[in-house]
């Protein structure tokens, strides 16, 4: 029995012991559960931690990139401020020049030709300061052209040859005799070839600069390559790093002994960059310098489209923007690129036609308030351009507001002297739409050009009712509905946006198009009068985006192809 | 000498480029629109055309365009004068019909140069 109570004993003890063990690891597992949840806890707060980071980053990120475009654009334009009296005082210190020399006054000479020296030394680094900016805010351009490579460096040689000669420099040009052409940006492979010259001839005494130019064959295209070589006072390593940073010549004392804002060869860089290709050094103390550039002898220029970072084909049609904020071209593109458009941006007015008439576009979004060409003159522009006057025109930042909604509403613009040819094509598109009974108003305070109108009116065809104001125009409309309104912009009493509203806000009037009369020279007057109205409605916030859209894919919609 | 129609909006501008012209016994008539340099091509009828490119009421781009295409003007050679390294400035001046372009600030002989280029009796008419 003794053995029968043993085994019962031990099986006693091995329950108690797996009983503690069970209870051992359920404290374990319960411990690493909730280190487990802790954990999960803190990783999930570590993400939303890095997530608040990256946000507060990029914002950081946008807000530096804005800064720095604010820096890029207030230099650009400070830079073209400064230069209008600059020239102005170089101008007549030459004219003083000339006139000294007539009368005999050969003592002013010298100082004279001091405050020109200096004149244009300034105007020197106000050019690369504004070179530099512009390359910063990316507006820097290219345009190629097809050009004699030797005939270029005999320029070259001929414009910097008074500047060697200076600190007693000799000039050696060595030019292969197999360079022949090249396609590049003629002003830019001309300045960087001034840039490193002159730096050359700036920290050489009495010594040998040679300028030398070679053909590089190579399967995938031939290279040219540029080399200027000094016997001056070379560079240690140190500066040798340095060296293509703006704003930083090799230290201080360099800058006060030879001058210069340390930024030629930044731009150099930039230049060469830009044009596919690189500018590199040797150079060691007291044995002069070599700076080789090479450049692609054919310089490929993408295609205008391909501006368009989205390459999307374009199902839908070609979309132009122009405007000159970079944030509200690129959220259009975006936005329209999404859709199937193909989208090409215009940062101007001027890029803006240009783009228009090479692209002819299916439809356009326009900014009014532009610094080169504004809005209005561009859309006038559009407009008398018999080619380009039936693409679909949106002016983006006046959309969506009530209260300037006659740029959409207004069907149509004809300048004056009115065209009629013009006159009739126009109303012959819009009245045809409305079912006209033959008549229409013209509203202008103007008696002579209401006379002009109605005469070239009736000669068309047309029955003709005439208004002097705004107020009258409305009164007239009560009376009955003409096929087409012609509306002048600038009347006493009542406006033409004023009225335009006003037609707009009925809907039984609503439909009947409204052909807008503007003087084919905007007045100054009326030209501040324009943007004042636009200025003041752009102030007034954004628009709306979804009716923006809808609006261009109306448009497009409705486009006539070509 | 010449008949030259010298459009620019900036007094100063103007002025010098006036009086070293005058200086040279070339006859100046002025101009500080696009719009008055229409009229002035046409009741003038200057030998040669230095414009301005930004210009207010109508820029020398649009003037040039409208001057080249009146049979009147069309022959009157036009010389833009535009700013430093716009380059697409020159390219648009060459575009709008502009027979030679200069960047400003002007170098007078290099100006004088082409001008006398581009008058028919080599400068002397």
């Amino acid at each position: 029995m003794s053995g029968i109570e043993q085994l019962e004993r031990r099986l006693e003890r091995e329950k108690r012991a797996r009983k503690a063990a069970e209870a051992i690891a359920e404290e374990k597992t319960r411990e690493i559960y909730e280190a487990n949840v802790r954990l999960q806890q803190l990783n999930g707060r570590l993400e939303e931690l890095v997530q608040q980071r990256t946000v507060e980053l990029a914002a950081a990120r946008d807000e530096a990139v804005r800064a720095s475009r604010a820096k890029s654009d207030f230099l650009a334009n400070m830079s073209h401020e400064l230069r209008t009296p600059l020239n102005a005082i170089i101008g007549y210190s030459e004219i003083l020049l000339e006139e000294a020399a007539e009368l005999g006054q050969p003592a002013l000479r010298s100082d004279l030709e001091k405050i020109c020296g200096a004149g244009r030394h300034l105007l020197g680094l106000i050019n690369d300061i504004l070179d530099l900016s512009k390359i910063e805010a990316g507006r820097m351009e290219i345009f190629p052209e097809t050009f004699v490579v030797p005939g270029m460096l005999a320029e070259v040689q001929a414009t910097i040859e008074p500047l060697v000669a200076k600190n007693g420099n000799r000039l050696v040009v060595e030019a292969a005799a197999d360079l022949a052409e090249m396609r590049s940006d003629l002003t830019k492979v001309r300045q960087t070839l001034f840039n490193l010259l002159s730096n050359a001839a700036k920290f050489t005494r009495s010594g040998t600069i040679t300028l030398g130019a070679r053909r590089l064959p190579a399967a995938d295209g031939d290279h040219i390559e540029f080399r200027v070589a000094d016997t001056g006072i070379g560079m240690t390593d140190e500066q040798l790093r340095k060296l293509f940073q703006a704003f930083s010549q090799a230290d201080a004392s360099t800058a006060r002994r030879y001058g210069g804002t340390g930024l030629g060869l930044a731009i150099t860089r930039h230049f060469c960059r830009m044009l596919d290709g690189e500018v590199s050094v040797e150079s060691r103390p007291g044995e002069g310098s070599v700076f080789t550039l090479v450049l692609p002898a054919r310089y490929c220029e993408p295609e205008a489209a391909e501006r368009a970072p989205t390459g999307a084909p374009g199902r839908q049609g070609l979309l132009l923007v122009i405007d000159d904020d970079r944030t509200t071209r690129e959220l259009l593109e975006a936005e329209f690129a999404g859709r199937g458009y193909r989208v090409v941006q215009a940062v101007g007015g001027a890029e803006g036609l240009r783009l228009a008439r090479q692209l002819r576009p299916d439809a356009i979004t326009l900014d009014i308030v532009m610094p080169d060409v504004d809005g209005w003159s561009v859309l006038r522009s559009l407009k008398d351009d018999p080619e380009l006057c039936r693409i679909p025109v949106v002016l983006v930042t006046i959309l969506g507001d009530r209260e300037m909604a006659y740029a959409l509403g207004a069907a149509e613009f004809v300048t004056k002297p009115v065209d009629p040819a013009r006159l009739a094509d126009v109303l012959a598109r819009v009245a045809s739409a409305a079912r006209g009974e033959g008549e229409v108003l013209v509203v202008d305070d103007d008696t002579v050009t209401r006379e002009v109108l109605r005469r070239t009116l009736a000669k068309q065809g047309w029955r003709v009712t005439e208004a002097a104001d705004g107020r009258e125009c409305l009164e007239r409309l009560g009376r009955g509905r003409p096929a087409a309104i012609l509306l002048d912009l600038m009347m006493p009493a009542m406006d033409g946006f004023e009225t335009l509203e006003a037609i707009r806000a009925r809907a039984e009037w609503r439909a009947i198009p409204v052909v807008v009369v503007t003087a084919k020279d905007l007045s100054r007057e009326e030209t501040e009068w324009l943007t004042r109205h636009a200025e003041a409605v752009f102030q007034k916030g954004a628009y709306d985006r979804s009716e923006l859209i809808d609006e261009v894919e109306r448009m497009m919609a409705r486009r006539v192809p070509a | 000498m010449a008949k030259i129609l010298l459009v620019e909006d900036n007094e100063l501008n103007r002025d010098m480029l006036s009086r070293r012209l005058s200086r040279r016994g070339h006859q100046v008539v002025e101009a500080t629109d696009g719009e008055a340099a229409l009229a002035l091509a046409a009741s003038e009828r200057p030998d040669l055309i230095l414009m301005d490119m930004s210009l207010p009421v109508l820029d020398g781009w649009e003037a040039t365009r409208r001057l080249k295409a009146m049979p009147a003007t069309r022959t009157i050679p036009v010389i833009a004068l535009t700013a430093h390294a716009m380059v697409t400035d020159r390219e648009r001046s060459l575009e709008a019909g502009c027979d030679d372009f200069d960047t400003k600030p002007v170098e007078i002989e290099r100006l004088l140069d082409k001008i006398a280029r581009l008058l028919p009796t080599g400068g002397t008419g």
